[in-house]
């Protein structure tokens, strides 16, 4: 194990979420077994209590989940001097690379699901009945699997972390002209495949927008005259094929340009080396964007219910919002810097 | 925005403000709370600040310093490499200066002293003599003007040594330097003396080249061919300042390793500051929950009260920091990160408050009030308002 | 307006300490009713109230208001009842100490997102209802018994309730107050609201509409 503060750090925010995550899988399951609709009316009592203090420790764990997601990249940043040949922390990642993998993809896993959770718990809690109490319990289950799962692979990956093994630069891997995120594109738009992928991007990116507005407008609504279910599905599956669109992107086109190292590919020289300041306030608006529409869907399924349709229709144009804000601010800051290099 | 958003942005708001006078109304809880946070705090915060500010010395030492280090290696460590080398590596291509130095460790009187044995016309640009002037005779020395206060030196007096061999030295001037652990433990003398001193006469601990910028590889290959045969070590700055940074680290590692068992411990300690406020308030929750309180909007306001105490503690620990730092220079921590040195260091310790360690600080102050006081929030907030109210 | 099933309220049940502090009551009281329960004590009344009013769940029965069955309410259910629809008047009176009189009767408006000069006014509009307009900065230990009732009482109408419970309102107050308290709640009863009220004072049973005798539990 390497020792210093971010390993501490981290190890002892994984310990603590572990801690608390276990507790809360105990106490939801042990709730969701004696879960009966009919119940007498005094154990509703303490069915309701428990259920306070499960959405407390739920809260207090997607805190902590929601700190040591970027303190997870401080960590790897502070390994950079440790691992022999690491220049940035694409080096660092070739060390125990399917831990660093699969937790570099759990983390917003689970700052996703989570959120969807709380926002399933302020629809039921808005509601005199309590409707949805079961679906949020049930579907709470999962989500301290895979929080569970993030903080034990935190645990042994902070362990486990030793520099034996000398690494090669992130330039052997992104800048060879066979990087695999040049390699799609190139399959899909021909050997010029940067200028039709930078098209791509600002054309899904837009109509997104345009979509999640159309939404939020009612005069827009009767314009397009598309059921509610077909627009939230077609945002769905725009916001899924955008993602890969965005990583592309950023990786052949934007994250270059903005580094001004128009033959360097590496995301993380990106993100992480002080070139571009605000590149984690740009990714970081990107992520809530499609979070916010992956949440809708959530939303949609899980609180469907006569009760609770009012309330989900609120809140459902709240996060709309949410997300077309968070797009348009992505799309304007990378045009902004864009025009200003 | 709707007339039902806005109250609901202003119910928010009225919570907030409420749990403010609620913890200057309830004195005892919110002080002793916050003591606990402080008291975890604040040598933590300092210990940071402390390793930041040698961290900052060092690597600016560091960054002043040559651009490639020639030793002779001795068992896989530094060894004293002769001087008849110098001349052979001063003609490499693209060497700009060649500087040997000693570097050695001494007693004077009851303190280890730093020696640097060096030509005065390569003394660091970082030092600066504030009186008297640089060695230029034998058995002449400048010393750190922290060392000479430490040990009552004016310009004159004569001080012994011994290292190999026992020297009588003549101060004659005293320097000060950007690093003050420098200033606090070093001496100054000429490269000759300082070969006597140690009996390693013709030899230096290692020897600084400053190169031509981007020709380093082309010196290290020459090097070779004039060392083929001899064991000897070539160190260029970045390494040393990744050696530096690995170093602070991992002495910040282990003084954090040692600090998340105290968090660990302030998190029972702070349930039990925090419960105790919360029982006396038991009737005041259960008459605000009979008048139509959620439960949800007690949990909201007591988590305020217990965010906006983390946030007192956490900010009066740092406030204190800067004050240990300033008024007792760091005392008892010092230590842990600068060797050899008493619990009152008698030189001004370096710290550097950097933004990091303060957020860090924040955040375990949350965490510590926020997981501290989950059970007896909730036991609070879910108090059945009938047998509060008995 | 407020309709009983079958109500019953068992503590500690199928132990030696069993209690059944109310069984099987079947209540109809409609609106603007003015209804007095009396019985000794340890008789239900209060455990009566209580469930009425949403302060406390029962072990078995209905509890009905305006038609909608409150005892399969979430708590977030309940608690919006008694801020929206009820108003309580306690024995004890339970104001907060460290709260002056205009803090205590403004309490329940703070989570409705109400600011601080709206709440003010309101609380001083009503404290100079009921006589204690000179005693707005006071704290409970500063008012005698039957202010602090009223500042109680005050605040139980701060969000104009359709419903007031009154447990035992006289039982710690003097005489003259005991009077203003019963004008006050007829002026209310004039104007709609319904009232519930436990008590062993006479006069509050000479002008009830209706009055039930509660004994062991049970309505006589």
């Amino acid at each position: 194990m390497i020792v210093n503060i971010f390993t501490l750090v981290m190890l002892f925010i994984a310990v603590l979420s572990f801690v608390l995550g276990g507790y809360l899988f105990y106490a939801t399951l042990k709730i969701l077994l004696h879960f009966k609709k009919d119940v007498p009316l005094e154990a509703k009592s303490k069915f309701e209590e428990t259920g306070y203090l499960i959405f407390l420790l739920a809260c207090v764990v997607l805190s902590v989940r929601m700190f040591a997601w970027p303190w997870f990249y401080f960590m790897l940043q502070s390994f950079v001097s440790e691992v022999p040949g690491a220049m940035c922390i694409f080096g660092v990642t070739r060390v125990l690379p399917d831990t660093v993998t699969f937790l570099q993809i759990i983390k917003p896993i689970s700052f996703f699901i989570m959120g969807g959770w709380l926002l399933c718990y302020y629809v039921d809690k808005s509601i005199q009945t309590s409707p949805l109490a079961r679906k949020n319990l049930l579907f709470l289950l999962p989500i301290c699997g895979v929080l569970l799962a993030d903080s034990i692979v935190d645990i042994y990956y902070v362990i486990r972390m030793k520099p034996l093994i000398s690494v090669s630069c992130c330039a052997t891997f992104f800048d060879t002209p066979l990087r695999p995120s040049a390699m799609i594109p190139q399959a899909l738009f021909g050997i010029n495949f940067q200028q039709t992928l930078f098209i791509v991007f600002y054309a899904t990116n837009i109509i997104l927008i345009i979509l999640l507005f159309t939404s939020l407008s009612r005069k827009w609504q009767s314009l397009a005259s598309l059921p509610r279910n077909v627009m939230l599905y077609s945002q769905a599956v725009l916001a899924v094929v955008n993602i890969p669109i965005v990583i592309i992107s950023f990786f052949e086109n934007i994250g270059p340009t903005l580094m001004q190292l128009p033959l360097h590919h590496c995301i993380y020289c990106f993100m992480g080396k002080g070139i571009v300041p605000d590149a984690p306030v740009i990714l970081g608006l990107f992520a809530i964007g499609t979070f916010s529409i992956g949440w809708m869907v959530i939303l949609h399924f899980i609180c469907r219910n006569g009760e609770t349709q009012l309330v989900t229709g609120k809140l459902l144009r709240k996060v709309n919002g949410l997300s077309v804000f968070c797009l348009l601010a992505f799309i304007m800051m990378v045009t902004i810097h864009l025009i200003l290099i | 925005m709707k007339l039902s958003e806005i109250n609901n942005m202003k119910k928010h708001i009225n919570l907030f403000l409420l749990a403010t006078e609620n913890l200057l109304r309830h004195k005892t809880k919110s002080i002793v709370v916050s003591l606990c946070i402080i008291a975890i705090l604040l040598p933590f915060i300092t210990a940071i600040a402390i390793s930041e500010g040698v961290r900052m010395q060092s690597l600016s030492s560091v960054e002043e310093s040559a651009d490639l280090y020639l030793t002779f290696d001795e068992f896989g460590r530094n060894a004293a490499i002769p001087l008849k080398y110098l001349d052979e590596v001063k003609d490499v291509f693209g060497v700009k200066k060649v500087v040997p130095r000693i570097i050695g460790r001494c007693y004077l009187q009851d303190k280890l002293a730093v020696i640097v044995g060096i030509d005065k016309e390569y003394l660091p640009e970082s030092t600066s003599c504030v009186s008297g002037r640089i060695f230029e005779n034998a058995s002449e020395v400048v010393v750190g003007h922290e060392l000479a206060e430490n040990f009552n030196l004016t310009i004159g007096d004569q001080l012994s040594m011994r290292g190999q061999n026992r020297k009588l030295f003549t101060v004659v001037g005293f320097f000060s330097s950007a690093s003050n652990i420098w200033s606090a433990s070093t001496l100054f003398m000429s490269l000759q003396d300082a070969g006597d001193l140690f009996g390693k006469q013709g030899f230096a601990t290692d020897i600084q080249i400053y190169s031509v910028p981007g020709h380093n590889a082309e010196i290290a290959t020459e090097l070779y061919y004039i060392f083929e045969n001899e064991p000897y070590r070539l160190q260029d700055k970045d390494m040393i300042e990744l050696y530096v940074k690995k170093g602070f680290m991992l002495k910040e590692g282990i003084f954090t390793a040692l600090y998340t068992v105290a968090f660990a411990l302030g998190i029972p300690a702070i349930l039990v500051a925090s419960g105790f406020g919360l029982s006396e308030r038991r009737k005041e929750i259960g008459i605000m929950k009979a008048t139509g309180w959620q439960t949800l909007e007690v949990l909201e306001l007591i988590s305020f009260e217990q965010l906006l105490i983390s946030l007192f503690g956490a900010t009066t620990a740092i406030l204190l920091s800067i004050i240990w730092m300033k008024c007792f220079n760091g005392a008892f921590i010092a230590q842990f990160f600068i060797g050899e040195i008493n619990l009152l260091p008698k030189f001004v310790v370096p710290a550097r408050f950097l933004p990091l360690p303060c957020l860090l600080s924040f955040f375990f102050a949350i965490i510590l009030t926020m997981v501290g006081s989950i059970y007896s929030s909730w036991k609070a907030s879910t108090e059945n308002p009938v047998a509060s109210l008995k | 307006m407020i309709r009983t099933e079958k109500l019953c309220k068992f503590y500690s049940l199928h132990s030696r300490h069993e209690v059944r502090a109310i069984r099987d009551i079947n209540l109809n009281i409609a609106k603007n009713t003015f209804a007095v329960f009396k019985g000794p004590s340890g008789s239900g009344k209060t455990t009566l109230l209580n469930v009425i009013g949403a302060l406390d769940r029962p072990t078995e029965g209905k509890v009905f208001i305006y038609d909608e069955e409150i005892t399969s309410f979430s708590d977030i259910g309940l608690s919006r009842l008694r801020r929206e629809k009820i108003g309580f008047i306690f024995q004890n009176f339970h104001l907060i100490p460290r709260l002056s009189s205009w803090e205590n009767v403004s309490y329940p408006l703070i989570p409705l997102g109400i600011g601080f000069k709206e709440r003010f006014q309101k609380a001083k509009l009503l404290l100079e209802k009921v006589g204690l307009g000179d005693r707005l900065d006071h704290t409970p230990e500063e008012l005698s018994g039957g202010q602090q009732q009223r500042v109680a009482i005050a605040r139980a109408l701060i969000n104009n309730p359709e419903i007031i419970i009154a447990d035992e309102p006289t039982s710690n107050i003097d005489e003259e107050t005991s009077v203003h308290l019963l004008e006050l709640l007829k002026e209310l009863r004039n104007h709609g609201v319904t009232i519930l009220v436990a008590t062993h004072d006479t006069n509050f049973q000479k002008i009830a509409d209706k009055i039930y005798k509660i004994r062991n539990g049970r309505i006589e």
